[in-house]
C-alpha cells in the first residue's frame, strides 16, 4: 500500500480539515494510506522524505530543505493553495482572481456599493497574495473609486479588531470583502452587534464556502475546499503512477448570493449553461 | 478534368448517421426516435439502432415521455444528451505559457491547468515536456472517459493540423498530433489559436446569433480567426510578421514590445499591465492616452483590412489587449471609419472579449466538432 504524507500547519482548522477530508476520500479509493504532519500538534511526527511515497503540502508550511530533499529522492510532491515556480512540483489552487473579480463586480455593479474595505489574509501565503493582487486589479476594472485594506491573517478575531480600529479611525465604507469566509462571517456578526444593517447599510462577502457560510447566510464565491483536497490527491496519485505533471491546476469558483448582499435584479453570473448552436 | 471521388464506406456512413442523430438531440431539433426519423430522413429501425448505440455509449439517456401524436398512440420516450458522457482537453500553446482546460461536451470548464515556458530559447524537448506535463495535469482530474485533445498554437497551421511555422518552438512542418495521439491513445486536433478563439466565441454564444464572425487576437502575437457562414472554417493565422511602415505588427502591438516601449517612458508605472494603462487613461494620464491612441491606430488598420476583405457581420477584439476595454474599442472603431467605406462599417457589430482561456476552450470545441459532429 502506498503512503501519502500530508504536511500542514494545523489539521484541526476549518480549511485544513476539509482539505484533508478530500484527500482521505481519494486516497481510500486509490488504496493509499495517509500520514499527517500537523505542525501545531506537539505530538505530530515530523515527516521526512523517506516516510512516504509522495507528499501533499498545504500552503507554505514545508521547509525548503525538505522540498529539495524530496526532489533529490524523486519523491513526488503536490502543493495545495501554494506554488513555488522555481521547484518542479505541481500545485492545485483556487482561481483566486476569478473569485475576487466576481465579488467586486457583484458589490460594485449589482449592489452599487463603491466604498469597499478588503480584509487581507496572511501576507506570505499564495492565496492571500493572489486575492489581494486581484482586488487591486478589480478596483480598476470596475471603476471603484474608494477602498481600504486591513489586516486579517485568516483569523476572525484579528479581522474583527482590525475592522473596529478602521471604524474608530473615522473611515467610512459600504462593503467588506474578506479573504476568507470565516473572517467574513465574524465581521457580519460584529457589524450587526454594533447596530449596522447588513446588507441594508453594509454588504459583506467572503472568499470560499462551507456550512458555516451557509448557516450565516453569507454571500461568497464557492470554492469547495474538500474538492481542492480531492483534486490535489488525484494529482499526486497520478504522479505516483509515474506520470510527470508540471504547472498549476486551477479550480473555478462561482458566486453564491445569500443574505449579506442584495440579490441582483438581473443575473449576470458566469453562465454554466451554454447556448448550443 | 474528372474529379476522383470514392464511395463512402459502410462504416463512414454509419458514423455520419450516428453524428446526425447525436447532433439533432444535442441541438434540441428532435428528442424522440420518431422525431429523429422525421428530422434526419433515416428509417425508424436505423434510428433505433443508432439511438441504442448512443445510449450504450452514455451519450444519450431516455428521460420522460413526450406528447402523443394527433392520431393517438403510445407517448414517445424522450431522449436527452449527456454532456458529461465524455471529457475533452483543450490546450493553448503560446509564447510564454501552455494553458489547458478540461471540459465536458458542452464546453463547461471543469478544471484548468497552466505551466510557464522558460524564457530562454527552447528546444523541442523542453516544449514537449511542458505540454505533456500540462496534459497529464488535466488527465489527473478526469472523471469520465477522455474523448480527444485539441491544441491551439500561435503559429501557422495547415488544414491537416501540420504546424508549418512556429519559430518560438523551432517547429517547421511538424505534425504535433502524432506523438500526442500515440502517447494518449486519443485523437488529437491541431489548429491556429486565433482560429480557435473565434470558434470558442461563436460556439458558446458569446457573440450572439451571427453567421460571419472575425476575431482579431492580440496578446504577445497578432492573429486573426474567423467563423464563416455559420460553420467553423480553417481560416486563421498569425499576422504578426506582416510589415507596417517598416515594423512588424508584432513589434508594434505585441505585449512584450509594448512593455519595452513603456519602460523607456519613465512617466508610466514599470509594473504595467493593460488594465493599468486603461485605468491611467481613464484618469486622464497623458502618456496612457497617447499609448492608447497609438495602439488604436494600428488595430484600426487591421480592422480595416478585415472589413474590406472579409465583410464580417461581427468583429471582435480578444487577447490580452482586451483589457483596454470598451473605450479603447470605441477609439479603434472611430479610426477604422476613416480607413474604410463607412457603409461597410455601419453593417458590422463590434465587441471586445476579455474571457480568459478562449483559445484553449476553442481547442476543446473544435475537437468535439471533429469527433462527434457537434458544435
Amino acid at each position: 500500500m502506498r503512503v501519502i504524507g500530508v504536511i500542514t500547519n494545523d489539521q484541526n482548522r476549518v480549511f485544513q480539515r476539509s482539505v484533508i477530508a478530500g484527500i482521505r476520500t481519494i486516497a481510500a479509493e486509490a488504496n493509499c494510506e495517509i500520514v499527517i504532519d500537523s505542525r501545531a500538534d506537539a505530538d505530530s511526527r515530523r515527516l521526512q522524505p523517506d516516510d512516504a511515497d509522495g507528499f501533499l503540502v498545504i500552503a507554505n508550511v514545508a521547509q525548503r530543505e525538505f522540498l529539495e530533499a524530496a526532489l533529490r529522492q524523486r519523491k513526488p510532491v503536490s502543493f495545495i493553495s501554494h506554488h513555488m515556480p522555481d521547484l518542479p512540483f505541481p500545485a492545485v489552487v483556487f482561481n483566486n482572481r476569478q473569485g475576487i473579480m466576481e465579488l467586486v463586480r457583484h458589490i460594485s455593479v449589482e449592489c452599487r456599493r463603491n466604498q469597499i474595505v478588503f480584509v487581507r489574509g496572511i501576507s506570505d501565503q499564495y492565496d492571500a497574495r493572489q486575492r489581494e493582487a486581484a482586488f487591486k486589479d478589480a478596483l480598476m476594472r470596475y471603476h471603484v473609486p474608494s477602498s481600504g485594506m486591513i489586516a486579517g491573517e485568516f483569523d476572525p478575531e484579528k479581522a474583527i479588531q482590525s475592522l473596529m480600529n478602521y471604524i474608530n479611525e473615522g473611515n467610512r465604507f459600504s462593503a467588506v470583502i474578506a479573504s476568507d469566509y470565516m473572517m467574513a462571517r465574524a465581521l457580519v456578526d460584529v457589524l450587526r452587534e454594533m447596530g449596522y444593517d447588513v446588507p441594508g447599510e453594509i454588504t459583506v462577502v467572503g472568499f470560499g464556502d462551507g456550512i458555516e457560510a451557509h448557516a450565516a447566510g453569507l454571500t461568497t464565491v464557492a470554492a469547495d475546499v474538500q474538492e481542492l483536497g480531492e483534486r490535489a490527491a488525484r494529482q499526486l496519485i497520478h504522479q505516483l503512477h509515474g506520470e510527470t505533471i508540471v504547472g498549476v491546476t486551477t479550480l473555478s469558483v462561482r458566486l453564491i448570493v445569500r443574505d449579506t448582499s442584495f440579490a441582483p435584479q438581473k443575473t449576470n453570473f458566469p453562465s454554466k449553461g451554454v447556448k448550443r448552436r | 478534368m474528372k474529379v476522383k471521388s470514392s464511395k463512402a464506406t459502410r462504416g463512414q456512413l454509419r458514423e455520419h448517421n450516428r453524428q446526425l442523430i447525436l447532433r439533432s438531440v444535442y441541438l434540441g431539433a428532435a428528442t424522440s426516435r420518431a422525431a429523429l426519423a422525421q428530422e434526419t430522413g433515416l428509417t425508424k429501425p436505423a434510428v433505433s439502432n443508432l439511438v441504442e448505440m448512443l445510449i450504450a455509449e452514455g451519450f444519450l439517456i431516455e428521460e420522460g415521455f413526450g406528447e402523443s401524436t394527433d392520431s393517438g398512440g403510445k407517448r414517445p420516450r424522450l431522449l436527452r444528451f449527456m454532456p458529461d458522457a465524455r471529457q475533452v482537453i483543450g490546450v493553448w500553446i503560446n509564447q510564454q505559457t501552455i494553458l489547458g482546460v478540461l471540459t465536458n461536451l458542452d464546453g463547461e470548464v471543469i478544471a484548468s491547468h497552466f505551466a510557464d515556458l522558460p524564457a530562454i530559447d527552447l528546444i523541442e524537448g523542453d516544449v514537449m515536456g511542458v505540454i505533456i506535463g500540462v496534459i497529464n495535469g488535466l488527465i489527473a482530474q478526469t472523471h469520465a472517459p477522455l474523448l480527444c485533445i485539441g491544441v491551439g498554437i500561435s503559429g501557422v497551421v495547415d488544414s491537416d493540423g501540420v504546424i508549418l511555422h512556429a519559430p518560438r518552438f523551432g517547429w517547421t512542418n511538424y505534425a504535433l498530433s502524432d506523438p500526442l495521439s500515440k502517447r494518449y491513445d486519443v485523437p488529437v486536433h491541431i489548429a491556429n489559436s486565433s482560429e480557435l478563439t473565434a470558434l470558442a466565441q461563436y460556439t458558446f454564444g458569446k457573440v450572439g446569433d451571427i453567421s460571419k464572425l472575425v476575431t482579431v487576437v492580440i496578446s504577445n502575437g497578432v492573429g486573426v480567426g474567423a467563423v464563416l457562414n455559420g460553420t467553423a472554417n480553417h481560416l486563421g493565422s498569425e499576422i504578426g510578421h506582416l510589415l507596417v511602415e517598416g515594423k512588424t505588427l508584432q513589434n508594434v502591438l505585441g505585449w512584450q514590445s509594448v512593455r519595452e516601449r513603456i519602460s523607456e517612458n519613465k512617466e508610466l508605472d514599470q509594473d504595467i499591465s493593460y488594465l493599468k494603462i486603461r485605468f491611467a487613461a481613464e484618469q486622464g494620464d497623458q502618456a496612457a492616452l497617447d499609448l492608447n491612441e497609438e495602439l488604436a491606430s494600428h488595430v484600426a488598420r487591421i480592422f480595416a483590412w478585415v472589413i474590406a476583405l472579409m465583410r464580417p457581420d461581427h468583429l471582435s477584439l480578444a487577447g490580452a489587449i482586451s483589457d483596454l476595454g470598451e473605450a479603447f474599442l470605441n477609439t479603434v472603431i472611430a479610426k477604422t471609419r476613416l480607413l474604410v467605406l463607412p457603409e461597410l462599417v455601419e453593417r458590422i457589430t463590434f465587441s471586445v472579449d476579455d474571457t480568459p482561456n478562449l483559445a484553449a476552450i476553442g481547442a476543446a470545441a473544435r475537437s468535439i466538432q471533429m469527433e462527434l459532429g457537434l458544435v
